[in-house]
């Protein structure tokens, strides 16, 4: 089997303002963010052969991108992948140009989740596992339990772990003030976030994201070709997917410290991209801050940081800017708010500007090799992509 | 009798397992084992996801679980705004069977410790409705 690793190449990226857009609707978004790529690409509409676009939101089938974008009679799949959706978009267009059928594709997302029925966050979903228990439980109750039970597992005081969690808040703040397409741009204090009114205890308003409208936009093709559009395209050096398949939170033997399925994602991309040491190889992550305790787990479920130790980690600021693994450089789902299928690709978007030395105030010393995550879901049923990026040699 | 009177917000049609609901009138709170392979479900479920046998029967979830985790909600979701503040558990019961649900009221929740023993109940709600929730074993 061969895998992705260097097969496939990024020659453009789009990504709106993010935020409460009252003033646009979802066309409004792909078409921003999908011109922004074009321009970046230096392409024509006309030279996209095939267009995966992910949305849960907005209306239904890939007919809704044809029309704003008048991508006639191409192919176009719609993906939809809850949290995952726009990293899985981008996988997708990512397997069609390596697959040899198209050598130009867009990966597209997009959400109105602010006019979307008041915002999916506090809307309730069907259920997931057909359960008989109210579902009473939106994703800040499922990921609060784990924060619970971690602080319990590792002997915290709740004051010394909400501590950590502000850190990771303040952190991300301080690294979105420099993002102008974000929708929070101000620094916060450890005080402030810790002293937050609480939404689902022990995680308050600050350990959460915010809910926002927004689009992002990938065009993809082979790394010959890319060679001739620009110097500094990016390859992909992996992609995974993993879906949990047991019985959502009631599963006897799940832990509530640690996420299976990004455990999974992780060593799956690691091996694909050829990574051993990846705390000393990754230089630049991006990961699911849905939630503060989200970012701690994930650090030390991508290997990151060992098994109980994330928090030394925040401590010592190795995930600052500054630190030797900065994650969350423009400020994550904390600052951008969480607009499920664009996420994945505004991620990749800031990965992407990263490794080409052109990430403006935010840009990092060393950027060879950067990394985006996400997870969505409930314990037990999550589903996590983890992508790798890497610059030309 | 089925699901339609289950809960503050009734989300299920499970047909297969809709004696849940009438023995929780009766006053027990019910889980199903799976005949074939042992396994056993809350929600109840009549096919054994882990076997995939079809053969299931009823028991009657007794005695005490112990809390694993919980969080105390402030903002309900669309139908439950004006049930918060409430508290969502998470409570292993002997041989695998774990449950999630409500904790009393009546736990302060300065009270709520993991590792706390806890007996679940049926409990009736307002407009002839029917739930379950933890108790202090
Ligand atoms: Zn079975």
């Amino acid at each position: 089997m061969e895998g992705i690793r260097d097969r496939v190449a990024i020659v453009g990226m789009g990504c709106t303002q993010f935020g409460e857009l009252w003033d646009k609707n979802h066309r409004d978004l792909l078409v921003d963010a999908a011109y922004e790529a074009f321009e970046d690409a230096g392409i024509e509409p006309k030279d996209i052969q095939m267009a995966w676009y992910g949305s849960r939101e907005s209306g239904f089938t890939g007919a809704q991108l044809a029309s704003a974008l008048k991508l006639e009679y191409i192919p176009i799949s719609r993906v939809e992948n809850f949290c995952a959706g726009g990293t899985d978009t981008f996988r997708n267009a990512c397997y069609g140009v390596a697959s040899g059928v198209c050598d130009i594709a867009l990966a597209i997302g997009a959400e109105k989740c602010k006019d979307h029925f008041g915002g999916f966050n506090m809307d309730i979903l069907e259920p997931f596992d057909r359960s008989m228990t109210e579902w009473d439980g939106p994703p800040v109750n499922q990921f609060a339990q784990l924060a619970t039970r971690y602080m319990y597992h590792y002997g915290w005081k709740y004051e010394d772990l909400k501590r950590i969690f502000a850190m990771i808040d303040v952190k991300n703040h301080h690294n979105g003030t420099m993002s102008p397409k974000a929708q929070f741009r101000r620094e916060i204090t450890v005080e402030q976030a810790m002293n937050a009114p609480i939404i689902s205890y022990p995680l308050g308003l600050f350990d959460a994201c915010g809910v926002s409208d927004g689009s992002a936009a990938a065009i993809v093709t082979t790394p010959e070709i890319a060679k001739s559009m620009r110097k500094d395209y990016i390859l992909v050096k992996a992609l995974a997917l993993t879906n949990g398949g047991g019985q959502a939170v009631l599963q006897p033997e799940y832990d509530f410290i640690h996420f299976p399925e990004a455990v999974a994602a992780a060593q799956h991309a690691y091996k694909e991209a050829g990574i051993t040491n990846p705390r000393q190889e990754i230089d630049c992550a991006e990961v699911h801050d849905c939630f503060a305790i989200t970012e701690l787990i994930t650090y030390e479920d991508l290997g990151f940081s060992p098994r109980g130790k994330a928090a030394e980690d925040v401590e010592a600021g190795s995930f600052t800017l500054e630190g030797d693994l900065p994650v969350n450089t423009d400020g994550g789902l904390k600052c951008f708010g969480h607009p499920l299928s664009a996420s994945g690709l505004r991620m990749i978007y800031e990965i992407y500007h990263q490794l080409q030395g052109k990430a403006g105030p935010r840009q990092l010393k060393k950027a060879d090799v950067g990394l985006v995550h996400n997870i969505g879901g409930i314990c037990g049923f999550f589903n996590c992509a983890v992508a790798i990026f890497g610059r030309p040699d | 009798m089925g699901f339609e009177s289950f809960g503050t917000v009734s989300f299920t049609a499970e047909a297969k397992v809709a004696d849940f609901v009438t023995y929780l009138e009766q006053g027990k709170v019910m889980a199903t084992q799976c005949k074939n392979c042992g396994a056993k479900y809350f929600p109840p479920q009549m096919d054994c996801p882990r076997c995939l046998s079809t053969d299931a029967e009823w028991f009657e979830v007794k005695g005490s679980g112990k809390l694993i985790t919980y969080t105390t909600v402030q903002y309900g979701p669309s139908g439950f705004e004006n049930d918060a503040p409430y508290t969502l558990v998470i409570v292993d019961f002997a041989d695998g069977l774990r449950i999630f649900g409500r904790l009393s009221r009546d736990i302060k929740e300065s009270d709520i410790k993991i590792g706390m023993d806890v007996k679940v109940v049926p409990v009736k709600l307002a407009d002839d409705r029917i739930s379950y929730e933890f108790q202090r074993a």
